[in-house]
This record gives structure tokens, sequence and C-alpha cells, in this order.
């Protein structure tokens, strides 16, 4: 594959009603790469996100996808490049499990194009990869809100964008499928040209996954490798409350004191 | 894929059920009147005619229903929402006010256009994505038909009393007038063109606006032509037969119970049903109280109220 980063961000300022949050944020996303943003509440973790998937615009700065800046890209060019999971989805009319899983299979087909047989069969492969199989024809909203969730993410992943960006991802879902939702989507970036970047609360499970983090809070941002984001002087900074390590390898975490 | 293909069988068969039906009851009143010219004349000058506008008429105004019930992503919106049939009423009881009936097709053409136009003005605001938000659309519509409601009472209490009766069918929906159907047909079938178009858009967008929008459809042009495009087919219908209500309503509610929220076979489902349901209710209302004619508003209203009653039932448990 080429050198190029599949997201590239130079600059990077974003605001939220004349409340300035981030200022000059750098940092380049490659494939294979699992990036987690983390922060306290209100520092601006989906304001960054939507603007790293082209929904919000940034106050200033240089995004761009696979080398191209996403204002030169439509909107539909860039569905097929990117993925974008919402903090919550809603389900204004019932539908099925199923036809929620193709929706991610909407700005690959034409406009008089109907789904194939091999978009249905990636939608079963992404609902199977999050434990739906089976459930094609329930009715999704009645399904729990951990079953949902999954179902966001099996239609993100129906999507096939080579950069998912993800708004706490792990939400709604219990610790087994919390490990299980985060492990399929780490497996994701194991070839493909993929890479992740997604917002996490439990700061435990973003140093199992991470290897790059970015830290929003106190009106500055941090970005880099997780080993250097990661650690409990720059996060204590970071939430304004004082953590400290603990354990080794899958049971390393910070807690606050 | 399988599902899809059976949906669009059993639509096409509905279609052929629905034109049998037709063909048959004009053919059956041609052979019980006889076979002499007046009977012939009858039935192709005036109940063919008045059967097209029906179907043409009840096409329009589920589509548009349908339209207006998907982009506001609320399955109580119905084709006067935005105050259409307000300002339609408003421009024809003028015109009759007036003493000028020829224009009154053309002044309720006007007034539903105008209350269109009046509502997306005054709704708009800076959106993020779209300039428009379902819950401000929704809250203008209402206050505006508000608005026109007040200018009909005003119209009906001004009017000489040999107009009220005119006033009052063309409020309730009458298809006593219509005689002239090629522009509601050709409305119907450039609507139905149009909005299937649109139809896997619309989809997405009932997954909510942030999904929709991350997998690429343009929201604010999207409901900007599908929200003209059902203000457009609802006052083709509202010109052609005054504001018949509860068939815009209804039938797309009745058809996503039924047959699911794909908007593909939706929207072309709810045009047939509602022309169909509007044919029967329209014959219905010449004939049930024959000689006297009853406006077919009359008749969707006493259907429409019960069935939807059902609907909201069923919908709860």
């Amino acid at each position: 594959m080429t050198d190029v980063p599949n997201l590239s961000c130079r600059g990077l300022s974003l605001t939220v009603a004349d409340r300035t949050l981030v200022t000059g944020l750098d940092f380049d996303v490659r494939e294979g790469e699992v990036w987690v943003v983390v922060g306290p509440n209100g520092a601006g973790k989906t304001t960054l996100v939507s603007a790293l998937a082209g929904l919000k615009a940034p106050a200033a700065g240089d995004i761009r996808y696979d080398g191209r800046p996403i204002a030169s890209l439509a909107p539909r060019e860039r569905a097929k490049i990117r993925g974008f999971l919402p903090q919550e989805s809603v389900d204004h009319f019932p539908a099925t499990v199923l036809e929620t899983a193709l929706v991610g299979r909407h700005p690959h087909l034409a406009r008089w194009q109907w789904e194939s047989a091999a978009d249905v069969e990636r939608a079963r492969t992404a609902l199977a990869s999050f434990g739906l199989a089976g459930l094609d024809a329930r009715d999704a909203r009645t399904l729990s809100g951990g079953e949902r969730r999954r179902l966001a993410l099996a239609a993100l992943v129906a999507q096939d964008p080579r950069l998912l960006l993800l708004d706490e991802p792990s939400s709604h879902l219990d610790l087994g499928q919390q490990v299980a939702a985060l492990d399929a989507l780490a497996a994701l970036t194991q070839g493909g040209g993929r890479a992740v970047v997604m917002v996490l609360h439990d700061l435990h499970l973003a140093l199992r996954y991470a290897d790059h983090a970015i830290a929003l809070g106190g009106e500055r941002a941090i970005a880099g490798a997780a080993k250097d984001v990661l650690t409990a002087s720059a996060l204590s900074d970071v939430f304004g409350h004082r953590l400290v390590a603990v354990g080794e390898g899958t049971t390393r975490s910070l807690l606050p004191i | 894929m399988v599902l899809s293909f059976a949906a669009l069988a059993a639509l096409v068969m509905a279609l052929a059920v629905g034109s049998v039906a037709i063909d048959g009851a004009v053919i059956l009143k041609a052979l019980t009147g006889g076979d002499g010219q007046t009977e012939t004349a009858i039935v192709r000058e005036l109940r063919l005619p008045r059967a097209l506008c029906a179907f043409a008429v009840g096409g329009l105004l589920a589509l548009a229903g349908a339209l207006m019930q998907a982009l506001l992503r609320n399955p109580l919106a119905d084709p006067y929402i935005l105050g259409i049939s307000g300002g339609a009423a408003v421009g024809a009881l003028g015109a009759m006010l007036a003493g000028v009936a020829a224009l009154v097709t053309w002044a309720a053409l006007v007034g539903a256009l105008v209350s269109t136009l009046l509502v997306f003005v005054l709704a708009r605001t800076e959106g993020e994505r779209a300039p428009w938000t379902t819950t401000r659309l929704l809250l203008t519509g209402v206050v505006v038909a508000a608005g026109w409601g007040a200018l009909i009472a005003l119209l009906l209490t001004l009017a000489p009393d040999a107009q009220v009766k005119g006033m009052l069918f063309w409020l309730i929906g009458d298809l006593g007038g219509a005689t002239v159907a090629m522009p509601a047909l050709a409305t119907l079938a450039v609507a139905l063109a149009v909005s299937f178009a649109f139809a896997r858009d619309l989809n997405v967008l009932s997954r909510g606006e942030d999904v929709a929008a991350a997998l690429g459809v343009p929201i604010g042009r999207t409901m900007l032509v599908l929200c003209a495009l059902a203000a457009l087919a609802t006052a083709a219908a509202v010109t052609t037969a005054g504001s018949v209500g509860f068939v815009g309503l209804v039938v797309p509610r009745a058809l996503r119970l039924l047959m699911g929220n794909d908007q593909r076979l939706l929207l072309p489902a709810s045009a047939i049903t509602g022309g169909t349901l509007l044919l029967l209710a329209d014959t219905l209302a010449r004939t049930v109280a024959a000689p006297v004619q009853l406006p077919v508003g009359v008749i969707t209203a006493l259907v429409g109220v019960p069935v939807l009653l059902l609907l909201l039932a069923r919908v709860r448990s």
C-alpha cells in the first residue's frame, strides 16, 4: 500500500457556540491503526469525530482522506471512504434487522439500483460478526439497547469504509459485549487498509485497544502514540483529576483517586 | 431481494385488480343502461373523467401523505400538515365570493403554493445540515394552517347564504365538478417517478439525519425537492376535488403496517391504493344516497376516522 495516510488533519480548530475546544491539532491516521479519543464531558470529542467525518465544519484546519481535501469530495464519495457511528441511533419507522444493516450499502448503489445478493451477503456477515446472526427478520425496534448498538455497528461495517469514525461504540453494551465489539473493530484494521478512530469513555478499554490516542480537555489537545498520550500524568491534566496507573497487559488501567 | 420481487408482483396484481374493478363498474353501467347513444355518452363524458379524477386525486393525496410522513419522520403527518389545504381553500372561497367561478381552480392553486412558500420561508433556520428542521416545519405548518382556518371562517361568514353550500362542498372535498383528469393524472405520474428516484434516500433518512448525512444523503436538497413535490401533488389534488381528508393520512400509515417502511414499495403502493380507495369512495358517494350526491370527503372521513382509530389502537398494543 502507499504511504498516504487514510486521514490527515492539519491545524484543526474546533469551536462550539464561541467556546474554543481545540486549536492547531495535527495528526495522521494510517492504515492498520486504532486511534482512541478520550477526555472529560464537553471537551469536544463528539465535535472532533463529527468534523473528521465532514459532517460539521471545523473553525479552521485542513482535513484530508487519502490525501484529498474533504471539501473536494462529494457527500457520496466521502461515504464510500469513511463511515460514521453517531452516539445515539434512532428508528423513526419500523424496519427489519436486515433492512437496517443494508442501509449501510446506500452510498455504493446507484439511484435506481437495488441491493444485490452480494450486498445482502455483506450485511449478513457484518451482522454475524456482531453476534446478530439469525435475527434478519426481527423488527429492529424490538431489540434491546445493546443489540441495537451492535446493529448500528453492523450497518457501519456493511458500509465497508476504510476509515471508521465511531462516537462511543461501546455505549449500551455490557462488559463482554464491549470487548467482543471492540475486538471485531480492531480485527477490521488487520489488512484491508482500514483504520479506526473512536471515542471511548472507559480508560481501561482505551488502553487495551489504542495504538494511538487523542486526549481533549482544558482547551488543549494532545495527539500521538498511545504510550505517550494515555499516561497517568497527561490524563490527570486533561481530566482535571488525579489518576494512577494500575495492572499490566490486558488488565492495565488508569484509576481516579 | 426475493421479498421485494414478491412485493413488486403483488403491486402489479393490485394494479390489475384495481383496473379490472374500474372497467367492470364502467362496463356494467354502460350495459345495464342499454346501448343507446346517451348512456354511452354518460359513461364516456361524465363517469370516465370523474373516475380518472378520483383515482388521480386519491393517488396524489396518498403519495403526498407518504412523502410528508417520511420527510417529517412523523407517521401522523398528512398532505395538509404544512397548511396547503387552508391556503387553497382561502383562494377558492375568495374566488367564489368574488363571483369569478372560472378562477376558482387557479385561485386554489395559487393559494396552495403561497401557503407552502410561506411555511418554508417562515420555518427557515440556520441549520447545521439543512435549513429546515422537521419540528420547525411542523410547528410553522400548524400555526399557518390555524391562520388560514380563521380566514376560511371569515369568508364563510361574509358569504351570501346561496353560496355557502357550494363553499362547504369544496371544503369537504367533492368530485361533482371534476371533469378534466389529465393535469392531475400527469402530476401523479411525474410525482411518482421523481419521488421513486429519492425512495432509498428516504429509507436512509428514517435512520436519523446523522446516519443519513454520514451515508452521503444531501439532506437539505432532498427535503427541498420532496417537500416541493408533495406540495405540488397536494395542490393538484386540491384544485381538482377540494380538500378531501384522511386518504393522505390513513393510506400510507396502513400500508406501512402491512408491508414495512421500504419507500421503494411504499410510495407506489400508496399512490395505487389511495387512487383505488378514493375511486371506490366516490362511487359510493354518487350512489348511496342517489339522486343526492354526497361530497366524497364525507365518505373518506366517515371511513377514515374509525380506520385511523383502529390503527392507533393497534400500534399502542
